[in-house]
């Protein structure tokens, strides 16, 4: 079933019907609020509202068969609607759990996994959304302008700046 | 009067019943007649049997009757139904030929109704001349029903008949692309598609 | 992937790609928090394409999902072997459908007739479930629900609007899998 059919679906009563694009979304979208948040339960929190709130407002989703896409921007306002709530201190509390969640080691250690999360912190908050939009989930500078109403070039220059900072604070690191 | 002309009279008149009634035996699939009003089952019948005249496949159409008499729908929408499916049918028949099988042509019909072009289903055919499309068809069909634009759809499907990719690497492309879908894919069901799709081609 | 040449960099979204799994449960959260919305929601006019069974439904697919997480391999479909020589396949369906007093399976190989092919509760709780015996190629179905709500396939890989303004699911059987 594609998201334009599920879409149609439930905008015509089948209301069940939307959890198949909450299953479809879930792990990716989380994903992205995890890193944005640093951690789990405000990751879960922004990712259940937004959900919630994409359903209510489902009839405003113009573009069907982009559903994804205004889902994701819906998430990304929860993100930094949290994080401006939350003090920014939680970012930088470690989270080992989380860490080894996947039960085994990766070859990047714990260390090297905390260290990530910290300097992603340390991000501004668009310098990390553009970088995890664009080069963690792979979504294109055109689509992100739609999701976060940014220009391209905007996020082009966010994104850069965001791999520089990385790049600074993690050799720092090591 | 002599016996004669009564006698010609009554043997045609018993020809015509015969003929009529044969003629009538074959008319109406008696599920039809079931499950329609008469009005209907007619009007349905006279498009199963010229689909039948033209060579096509006539069980979709029957099937397609009775789906929409279960579910409701009133004597003319089920007509247009069937009349549309017809016209499918014919389409895909006169683009992959006039040899085809039953599967190939249902298949292609169904892929018409998702989108696909009449032009498309003829390259396919061109590219693979002589054997079984059933595989490639099903193929295209199952990528638009999981989402991938018919142009893409196509598009990948031309590119793997026309290297010749052994029946194997289209069911791999359907698992790979589920498995994208399931894991939350980069990008859009297409664009997955057209990745995984030059990497089949790529390899061996 | 959106490359970068630095390797600091690709490294980085390695680590972040591999993330935790997200509770499974959210979906089911979810669900029923969109259903204990405020009364005005339920009242605004909207087309219903259900019958006034709608919460029967919405009962059903929370159950879905519910069951979604260990169901996931679990799922109706062709057989993974290839028959070479058109022969029938048994294939087994199921439906989650706790609260339903019957289900039935119709398609195109019982004629679509409502009473041909009736599923059984299966040993596990809330499911539905009936073996049938189909001939290669592709089969249209769905499920009916006591008599007369339609649901298709929840995991069915591939869904099709039928002609009459719903939905059917439909799977191949001895095809590309």
């Amino acid at each position: 079933m594609t998201d334009a059919d599920a879409v149609t679906r439930v905008l015509a009563g089948e209301v069940d019907v939307y959890a198949v694009l909450v299953e479809r979304y879930r792990q990716r979208f989380g994903r992205y609020a995890l890193h944005m948040l640093g951690n789990r339960e405000d990751a879960e929190e922004a990712l259940q509202d937004a959900f919630v709130r994409g359903f209510r407002a489902l009839a405003q989703c113009r573009d069907r068969a982009r559903f994804g896409s205004w889902l994701l921007a819906i998430l990304a306002n929860r993100c930094r609607t949290l994080a401006r709530r939350r003090a920014r201190s939680r970012h930088e509390e470690l989270h080992p759990e989380d860490a080894v969640a996947r039960g085994g080691d990766f070859g990047d250690g714990l260390a090297w996994r905390e260290e990530i999360r910290h300097a992603l912190g340390r991000l501004e908050p668009r310098q990390r959304e553009a970088f995890l939009l664009h080069y963690v989930d792979d979504w294109s500078y055109e689509e992100m302008a739609q999701v976060t109403g940014a220009s391209v070039s905007a996020l082009k220059m966010r994104a850069k700046r965001a791999c520089d900072r990385l790049r600074l604070l993690l050799e720092e690191a090591f | 009067m002599s016996p004669r002309p009564a006698l010609v009279r009554g043997g045609v008149l018993a020809a015509m019943a015969l003929f009529v009634g044969v003629g009538h035996a074959q008319a109406q699939d008696p599920r039809l007649l079931g499950r329609l009003d008469s009005a209907s089952a007619r009007a349905v019948q006279l498009q199963v049997d010229s689909a039948r005249l033209e060579g096509l496949p006539t069980e979709p159409l029957i099937d397609l009757a009775l789906e929409g008499a279960s579910k409701g729908a009133t004597g003319p929408r089920i007509l247009a139904a069937v009349t549309r499916t017809r016209t499918q049918l014919a389409q895909a028949r006169a683009a992959l030929g006039a040899f085809s099988t039953a599967e190939e042509i249902v298949s292609g019909a169904y892929a018409l109704r998702l989108g696909a072009t009449t032009d498309g289903l003829q390259k396919i055919r061109e590219q693979r001349p002589g054997r079984n499309l059933g595989i490639p068809l099903a193929t295209l069909l199952d990528l638009m029903a999981r989402g991938v634009t018919p142009d893409t759809a196509q598009a990948v499907l031309l590119e793997l008949t026309g290297a010749d990719a052994d029946d194997a690497k289209y069911g791999r492309l359907l698992r790979e692309l589920d498995r994208a879908l399931q894991e939350g894919t980069r990008g859009t069901p297409s664009g997955a598609t057209v990745k995984i799709g030059r990497t089949l081609i790529g390899e061996p | 992937m959106a490359t970068d040449p630095d390797p600091m960099i690709r490294r980085v979204v390695g680590t972040l790609r591999d993330a935790p799994e997200v509770d499974p449960d959210l979906t089911g959260r979810v669900m029923t928090q969109i259903r204990t919305a405020p009364r005005s929601w339920w009242l605004a006019p909207r087309t219903l394409w259900l019958t006034p069974l709608h919460l029967l439904g919405v009962a059903v697919g929370v159950a879905v999902l519910v069951t979604a997480a260990w169901f996931a391999g679990a799922r109706t479909g062709a057989g993974t072997d290839l028959p070479s020589d058109g022969a029938r396949q048994v294939v087994q369906f199921h439906l989650v459908a706790p609260d339903a007093n019957s289900v039935v399976l119709v398609g195109d190989f019982n004629d679509w007739e409502l009473g041909a092919t009736p599923l059984r509760r299966s040993g596990r709780p809330g499911v539905w479930t009936v073996d049938v015996s189909l001939a290669p190629g592709l089969v249209k179905y769905a499920f009916v629900i006591d008599g007369n709500r339609w649901v298709t396939d929840p995991y069915a890989a591939a869904t099709i609007s039928d002609e009459f303004g719903g939905s059917a699911s439909y799977l191949r059987v001895g095809g590309p899998s």
